[in-house]
């Protein structure tokens, strides 16, 4: 979900690169971008980005040829993960401050999901690093991140190759399920630990009133995905066919 | 506010499937929880008669969504807040009976204040009409904070929450109380704003919400 979620609000909205009217999803856009330090400064973004999860993929494949196995490559680029996805973070700053037409809460709502499945799952939950699921989605969101990070970079340039606009809008029929996949089965194990734990929980009494069960907790946001994953979804196959045929149609006038 | 107010209820009474069976129906051995459940259901009743009563509004209804929002955000706080504040883990407040009158006595006041502003915006505006005008203080002291608040009434309520929350010592009634802050921040501010625009000689010393600060 957290895959699928950062491409499919960022194509709703346009995208995260400020494309100056680069007709992406309608041909009636208002040419309005981001200004030439603001655009200067996203484009060195999205590169830093695109680098970062480039490195998370060399060191995923070089990882598995040294090894010899695919079974937990999760130590050999844990931090390059955890320092590009927290570093996602920044995209919200670049909504709020108007440099990126995408909406806060949307890209607040898929850069937290990352994040809270890297810290609050993966990094706090010891006994899942080494499962086949985390692999899954990291895989999943490596394909994705290089791929939209490219996107965003040649966008702010204004030239964008076809293969990465037809990789964005179509690779995610995938790597959507992929991710999700990996996401859930990574929760899911890593539920017996918490209970065990009793981890980020705190129950009665205690002299603030207060009860959390984290057990609990990530069992809701399992549930979560159950509604919002088909939406998100559909709306990015919508999405496709719009990209899609608009481009076919700009190649028949030229 | 009826959903409120009768949600609350439920629990202070330890009506079945709450808690524990062995729970059903019996009664706290904490003064404060009484207290508690006289304060929140006394704030409520207030509310509903003040919608009866006391206020005139410039629009005519709610739209429904956001009675759908609203509801679900009252009956959510009041079932999440009084199911701490009447469970039978429940720990009084850390400073005993000193901290409860306190908080109760701030609970008081701002309640008084907050029914003194809404008698007062309500006696701004003549029955049936809508016109508007700048609210001044009036003879009663409850009304003085006009003169460093544009929304006494948002002031007032975020005290009475407040107070409500020290009274209880719970997190979830402080949580609702900074829920609620915000929210209202917003309002005051925008009414701030609509005050400023729509009259030329508005007192420049009032702030939106908080005096001085907000």
């Amino acid at each position: 979900m957290a895959a699928a979620a950062a491409t499919a609000a960022a194509k709703g909205n346009g995208g995260g690169g400020g494309r100056a009217g680069t007709g992406d999803a309608s041909g009636t856009r208002k040419k309005k971008g981001p200004g030439p330090l603001a655009t200067a400064y996203l484009v060195i973004y999205n590169v830093v980005m695109t680098a970062g999860w480039l490195v998370i993929a060399v060191g995923l494949v070089r990882a598995y040829l040294a090894k010899g196995s695919y079974h937990s490559l999760y130590y050999s680029i844990e931090k390059p993960l955890k320092f590009f996805q927290t570093g996602a973070l920044l995209e919200v700053l670049h909504c709020a401050i108007g440099i990126v037409p995408s909406s806060v809460v949307l890209t607040s709502f898929q850069v937290m999901s990352r994040v809270f499945l890297i810290w609050a799952v993966t990094h706090s939950v010891k006994e899942v690093q080494t499962e086949d699921s985390v692999l899954l989605f990291v895989i999943a969101w490596t394909i994705t991140e290089i791929i939209r990070y490219s996107f965003y970079t040649f966008s702010l340039l204004n030239h964008l190759p076809y293969l990465i606009k037809w990789a964005r809008y179509t690779l995610f029929i995938v790597l959507y399920p992929m991710g999700v996949s990996g996401e859930l089965l990574t929760i899911y194990a890593a539920l017996p630990f918490v209970r065990q734990a009793g981890l980020y929980s705190i129950s009665l009494p205690n002299k603030y009133n207060f009860s959390f069960d984290y057990y609990a907790f990530l069992i809701l946001i399992m549930i979560s995905y159950i509604p919002i994953f088909p939406q998100l979804y559909f709306h990015m196959i919508h999405q496709r066919r719009k990209v899609l045929s608009h481009t076919e149609e700009h190649k028949k006038f030229e | 506010y009826a959903g409120p107010l009768f949600i609350y209820l439920l629990f202070y009474f330890r009506v079945p499937f709450i808690y524990g069976h062995k729970y059903d129906f019996t009664s706290s051995r904490h003064t404060v929880v009484h207290l508690a459940c006289i304060c929140h259901s006394f704030h409520y009743v207030k509310r509903l008669l003040e919608t009866l009563f006391v206020h005139r509004f410039s629009h005519g209804t709610m739209p429904l969504r956001n009675i759908f929002k609203n509801c679900t955000y009252y009956w959510g706080f009041a079932a999440w807040m009084a199911y701490y504040i009447n469970h039978p883990l429940y720990t009084p407040p850390t400073y005993g009976a000193q901290q409860v009158k306190l908080a109760l006595a701030i609970f008081v006041i701002c309640q008084l204040g907050n029914f003194s502003i809404h008698m007062a915006l309500r006696d701004l505006r003549p029955a049936g009409s809508k016109t508007r005008k700048i609210p001044y203080p009036t003879k009663n002291p409850f009304t003085w904070l006009f003169l460093l608040v544009s929304c006494p009434n948002y002031t007032y309520e975020v005290g009475s929450w407040i107070g409500f929350a020290i009274m209880t010592q719970c997190l979830p009634v402080a949580l609702f109380s900074l829920v609620g802050f915000t929210q209202m921040t917003i309002w005051a501010k925008g009414k701030h704003r609509s005050y400023l625009k729509e009259f030329r000689d508005y007192p420049p010393l009032r702030m939106p919400i908080i005096p001085f600060v907000l």
